[in-house]
């Protein structure tokens, strides 16, 4: 399709926003904060475009863009959507906008913290448009490097610690994936990085059993994978709220679209080999996350290891290596992102007018501050599986693809269900129930510009709770088609 | 879509609509919401009433289904509308009753800070309950099974402020859920076997002619048996029933007497094909809901606050209900469940006209304020307990009759003796209630003493217009009480299974037994209770250990507390340590060591000039003999 | 004479300079030790080169040049030396010591 390269657009939206931001002085931050909010929308509508143009009865790539970059490599600028890769981008662009506004009382560096937000953006939607393994990862660092500044300077509870570990943790995974990918571009033997055409090359069974864990690891880091997901919880306690917000929702993300996209389609017999293994893993994520979430006392913490379990959900669903389980991690990745962006969304509200997240501190927040309580409950509800809202179908999708080929480990992970039941509960009624436990100050309810970001995120939750089709016709004809093209 | 399937549409989507709005909108206008709630109601209740009109013929049902979830073997799951007279009479029941706790909340619930709340939120239980009932595929009916516990959850816990109600609502939700995670595996086995979980594919394919294997079958029933226990408060998963009395009064008539947790019940009768393939889980589950039903019996019969007694009553019941079902008569066991919906919920609206004149739960506190002068809550109370003990010509009379003559046909004699001595126990520990609460004149007032007489007596005032609302609601149940009873009969010709034994008059051996044991209950409780200078404590409230045991849950609460709860909170903080110490521990491990390897590793550069040129000098030279004796560069 | 006993020469004089470099701690010291070395160096260069029917001319040459060349060296060092001094009033090599890992 000719015309207007989209998805180039779609990146330049924070490029341009970086630039403008840039340039306007430090000293006007509502420019700033304009600029970036304007730059969100702006991204928000460019997805709009490409989800109308996009038709989910077509095959393979849409959208697809080439360029030549460096040719003698094979390092092309070759970008594409499908099924899989559309609700992220559009994931990505309702969590950045709606964590701009959530920042909109930002004080302090204002210039500098939009900057680095609109740098780790572009990243973000680089990864996933791109269909060549260089961008891929070069858009991956991109992404993740910011992470360290916007913690370190902006960050609360041992902000330093958790940024090192954070970074530290996931230039490991990269370590991991930048050579198995160099071993996939020498083996393949083609001159050239483009995913399409690497996927297509049969490698040897050696070759695959070798380096698939390479990259599973590598990309599990990020996505939370056990036991090596200890950078997660406390990286999102240091961070900010709208860091916290596109960390957890977009940037855990990343590392299950990494094993997906380059990790199943390029080694898929590796995956088939390692996915018993990946699937006892995952359920250990399930499992041990819910329990770690079950003896928290701060409430970001708490959140922090409810998505280690759930994004043990997402790798449960890809180890299935079939249409429901694809289906549902798909679908995870994106109402997790929007529930856990509403999570600390709402939690940020609280912390910044309490100052503090203990709940042994708080209490009772339902009485003084009922509607941005009333966020923190939905999210907390979503967590649980409360049908109505969208994680229901996308953990459904997930135990339907696992029953069949893991019975035991599908049996566990339904079990487990209770436990994920108990530490919601827990904390909405520590929390959110009852009476104060200290002296709370006079806190004005959470204003309707300041609501707005979050009933965004409820809103979503609540039309694909309803109508889960909504996404899932999309996803759907990709996720047959790659499992088609693994067996 | 045709006239039925719209009015089953409209049933559930007018009490959601009314949910999004008032809770989104209309927080700040009590009045606006409480109208917009009653009035979705009254469009339910007109809708529902239709579907018991027009879908009069046994055995043959409507469907309407749309594709909802594209799953991988199969046809993609379906949801839609599925009804049969079964469905319609069931949504009928939960329109009605609905209806009636709204009426009757716009008295009870008058001055509540949170009076819009409390609408939408029963607005929410309404579409909630109403999608269960006429849902045509399993996997949709767990989805509205999910969210009446969501409901209750939101309804228990109403008052959250105080600790009490909040516990139980956790306790509540957490309890079901247990439940609900049998269930969700039985479906999505189900699932996984057929490619779909449309009810009446899941029915046929378990009986002769399907596809299941019994193996299959009786894994499957068993698991979705599981989400019975919880829902409707049987065997190990009860406790939640008692302490959700900590919700607002109308909350406990509408959900956790009437419709709610007769959800249960109601999937049973629903999956009565299904579950015929498995009788050895019916039969298990017949003893479950007896030994049940007679638990909670004796544990009604020690209890102090008149909403656990009645709680306790209502256990009993569905255990007899589920009874029913086990022993094969879905009639039966439907029809008690419609005339047990009408008098419990009775019942607990009339508790709560006394309760809200006197300011506590406590019966003996009741007695000390007046309770006569609450004319309507007296006649409540009255046929209402006339009918829960099954005095004939009330409606519990008939609907336990055709219990107890099933399980006569079907059960054994040991089940039926048990059950006779159940109904016995029931008379006794609702005249109990009964005469606690309003048996004694002004002398007994007298007699009972300061008992809560210091704290606020309760001001009589001119009955208002909300008083009148719960009045008037009690007032028609109480009607119904005695007109429900002769239903049997339609009942039976609509569900097209064998109806009701006898006539409404017929007295043979059986129901003469009965009536012998009720009126010997009643008259027990008359000697202990009732009678001028009673001596107000019962046989099992005499004796202390018994009385503490059937208290206290027959101490199932400390069992769990002991080894479940204790178990869960132990593991948690096992992997909260594991992921403190052993975890992090590691990853800090190598950070240090790394921090150690590189100062070790720095000690070769002591910046001392001498040892760089020694080293710099001895490789030059080493690798000018190596050069030499290799002779020459390579 | 044959060339060997001047490479033995050689050797010997850059010997004692490696050992005096090492072993003393003056930084005058270590630099009188280091035109040792660098002498031996001459020998050697001038030496090597009139060997089997060479000129001999260039290593004469490059001796020349080594001698400017330590003279310079020298010169730099030892205002380095004097800088030191001023700075650390020490020039004993042991404790200026700084640049470490």
């Amino acid at each position: 399709m000719t015309g207007v390269p989209l998805l180039t657009l779609l990146l330049l939206c924070p490029v341009l926003g970086l630039a403008a931001i840039l340039l306007i002085p430090g000293r006007y931050p509502r420019a700033i904060k304009r600029a970036a909010a304007l730059t969100g929308w702006a991204a928000c509508a460019v997805v709009a475009v490409i989800y109308a143009r996009f038709d989910p009865a077509a095959a393979g790539y849409q959208l697809v863009e080439h360029g030549r970059w460096i040719p003698s490599v094979g390092i092309e600028w070759h970008n594409g959507v499908d099924g899989i890769n559309l609700p992220l981008l559009a994931l990505t662009a309702i969590v950045f906008v709606t964590g701009v506004l959530v920042m909109y009382e930002l004080q302090e560096r204002v210039k500098e913290y939009f900057a680095f937000m609109t740098l780790l953006v572009t990243g973000v939607f680089g990864v996933f448009m791109s269909l060549d393994l260089f961008f891929f990862v070069f858009f991956y660092e991109v992404a993740v490097l910011p992470m360290y500044l916007l913690i370190a300077v902006w960050g609360s509870t041992r902000k330093e610690y958790g940024a090192m570990k954070l970074t530290l943790y996931l230039l490991a995974g990269t370590a991991l994936v930048v050579p198995a990918g160099l071993a996939v571009y020498w083996a393949a033997g083609l001159n050239t990085f483009d995913l399409t055409r690497l996927a297509a090359v049969h490698y040897g069974r050696t070759f695959q059993l070798v380096v698939y864990p390479f990259l599973f690891i590598g990309f599990g880091i990020l996505a939370g994978l056990w036991p090596l997901h200890t950078w997660s919880p406390v990286g999102h306690v240091a961070a900010p709220t709208a860091v916290s917000m596109l960390h957890a929702g977009v940037l855990m993300k990343l590392g299950a679209y990494g094993i997906l996209r380059i990790g199943m389609t390029v080694l898929p017999e590796g995956a088939a080999y390692w996915a018993h293994t990946t699937a006892v893993l995952a359920t250990i994520n399930i499992v041990y996350g819910a329990f770690v979430a079950l003896a928290q006392t701060d409430l970001k913490f708490v959140i922090g290891f409810s998505s280690v379990s759930h994004m043990g959900i997402v790798l449960l669903g890809l180890s299935t290596r079939s249409v429901d389980g694809i289906n549902g991690a798909v679908f995870q990745m994106f109402s997790h992102g929007i529930m856990t962006a509403l999570f600390f969304a709402a939690v940020g509200y609280i912390y910044d007018r309490y100052h503090t997240r203990d709940v042994g501190k708080l209490g009772g927040l339902s009485r003084y501050v009922p509607v941005a309580s009333a966020f923190f409950i939905v999210a907390a509800l979503t967590g649980a599986g409360v049908p109505g809202f969208s994680s229901f179908w996308a953990e459904l999708l997930v135990f339907l693809g696992a029953l069949k080929t893991y019975p035991v480990l599908a049996t566990i992970v339904v079990l487990a269900l209770v436990i994920t039941l108990a530490y919601s509960v827990r904390v909405i009624v520590l929390g959110f129930f009852g009476g104060p436990r200290e002296a709370h100050p006079h806190v004005a309810d959470i204003s309707p510009f300041l609501a707005l970001p979050r009933a965004i995120l409820v809103a979503v939750l609540l039309i694909l709770g309803f109508y889960p089709r909504l996404i899932l016709d999309v996803i759907d004809p990709a996720a047959r088609a790659l499992v088609g093209a693994l067996s | 879509m045709s006239g039925p399937v719209l009015a089953a549409v409209l049933a559930q989507a007018a009490p959601l609509a009314a949910c999004l709005t008032i809770l989104i909108g209309l927080r700040a206008r009590p009045r606006a919401a409480a109208g917009l709630a009653t009035l979705s109601l009254v469009v339910a209740l007109g809708a529902t009433a239709y579907l018991v009109v027009v879908v009069a013929v046994p055995n043959v049902h409507w469907v309407a289904q749309t594709t909802w979830l594209p799953v991988a073997d199969g046809p993609a799951l379906a949801f839609g509308v599925f009804f049969d007279p079964l469905a319609a009479t069931m949504s009928f029941v939960v329109a009605f009753i609905t209806l009636a706790v709204m009426v009757y909340s716009l008295g009870y619930m008058a001055g509540d800070p949170g009076f819009a709340r409390y609408f939408g939120f029963l607005a929410l239980f309404a579409w909630a309950m109403l999608g269960l009932v006429l849902a045509s595929n399993l996997l949709q009916v767990l989805v509205f099974w999910e969210l009446v516990g969501l409901a209750s959850f939101l309804l228990i816990g109403f008052w959250f402020e105080q600790s009490a109600p909040a516990a139980a609502a956790r306790k509540a939700f957490l309890m079901t859920r247990v439940g609900d995670v049998g269930f969700l595996l039985g479906v999505l086995l189900l699932v996984r076997a057929l490619g779909n979980a449309t009810i009446s594919d899941v029915v046929a394919a378990a009986g002769p002619a399907g596809v299941f294997s019994p193996r299959f079958t009786t894994t499957v029933a068993l698991l979705l048996l599981m989400g019975v226990i919880g829902k409707s408060a049987q065997g190990p998963l009860f406790t939640w029933l008692p302490d959700a009395m900590e919700g607002p009064t109308p909350v406990s008539a509408l959900l956790h007497s009437a419709t709610m947790v007769a959800a249960g019940v109601f999937l049973v009768a629903r999956l009565h094909g299904f579950f015929a393939a498995a009788p050895e889980v019916m039969r298990g589950l017949l003893w479950l809901a007896l030994v049940t039903a007679l638990a909670t019996a004796t544990m009604a019969m020690v209890a102090e606050d008149i909403k656990r007694v009645l709680a306790y009553s209502t256990i009993s019941q569905l255990g007899y209900m589920l009874m029913a079902l086990a022993a094969g008569s879905v009639t039966a066991g439907f029809f008690h469940l419609t005339t047990h919906a009408g008098f419990k919920a009775l019942l607990f609206m009339a508790s709560g006209i006394f309760i809200h004149h006197a300011h506590s739960n406590d019966m003996r506190v009741i007695a000390t304020k007046q309770p006569r002068s609450q004319r309507a809550g007296v006649i409540g109370l009255v046929s209402g307990s006339l009918a829960l003990a099954g005095v004939i010509p009330f409606s519990g009379y008939f609907s336990k009759e055709a219990v107890l003559t099933t399980l006569g046909q079907h059960a054994g004699t040991a089940a039926l003796a048990l059950a006779y001595l159940g109904a016995g126990l029931t008379a006794y520990y609702t005249f109990r209630m009964v005469f606690l609460t309003v048996g004694q004149g002004a002398a007994g007032r007298r007699a009972v003493g300061a008992v809560g007489d210091a704290v606020g007596s309760g001001q009589d005032h001119a009955p208002n217009a909300g008083d009148r609302a719960m009045a008037s609601v009690v007032l028609v149940l109480s009607v119904l009480t005695l007109v429900l009873g002769y239903l049997g009969g339609w009942l039976g010709a609509r569900l097209g299974h064998e109806g009701v034994e006898h006539g409404p008059f017929a007295l043979g051996a059986g129901p003469l037994v009965a009536l012998a044991l009720v009126a010997a209950g009643i008259a027990l409780a008359w000697v202990e209770f009732g009678r001028r200078g009673a001596a107000r404590a019962g046989f099992a409230e005499r004796v202390p250990a018994l009385r503490d045991f059937f208290g206290d849950n027959w101490y199932v609460d400390r069992l769990y507390g002991a080894t479940l709860v204790r178990w869960g909170t132990a593991l948690s903080r096992a992997a909260r340590w594991h992921d403190h110490t052993v975890l992090d521990g590691a990853s800090d491990g190598v950070a240090s060591g790394a921090v150690w390897g590189g100062r070790i590793l720095a000690r070769v550069q002591a910046g001392y000039v001498q040892a760089y040129v020694a080293v710099a000098i001895s490789l030059i030279a080493a690798l000018g003999v190596w050069l030499v004796r290799r002779g020459g560069l390579p | 004479m044959t060339v060997a006993s001047y490479l033995f020469v050689a050797a010997c004089l850059f010997g004692i300079g490696l050992y005096g470099l090492l072993q003393r701690r003056s930084l005058v010291a270590m630099l009188i030790a280091l035109e040792l070395m660098l002498a031996a160096v001459s020998i050697n260069v001038v030496a090597l080169t009139t060997l089997a029917g060479r000129d001999g001319s260039l290593g004469q040459v490059v001796a020349l040049i080594l001698v400017g060349v330590a003279a310079a060296e020298a010169a730099i060092a030892l205002s380095l030396f004097v800088a030191i001094h001023r700075a650390r009033h020490t020039i004993d090599v042991e404790q200026l010591s700084e640049l470490t890992g």
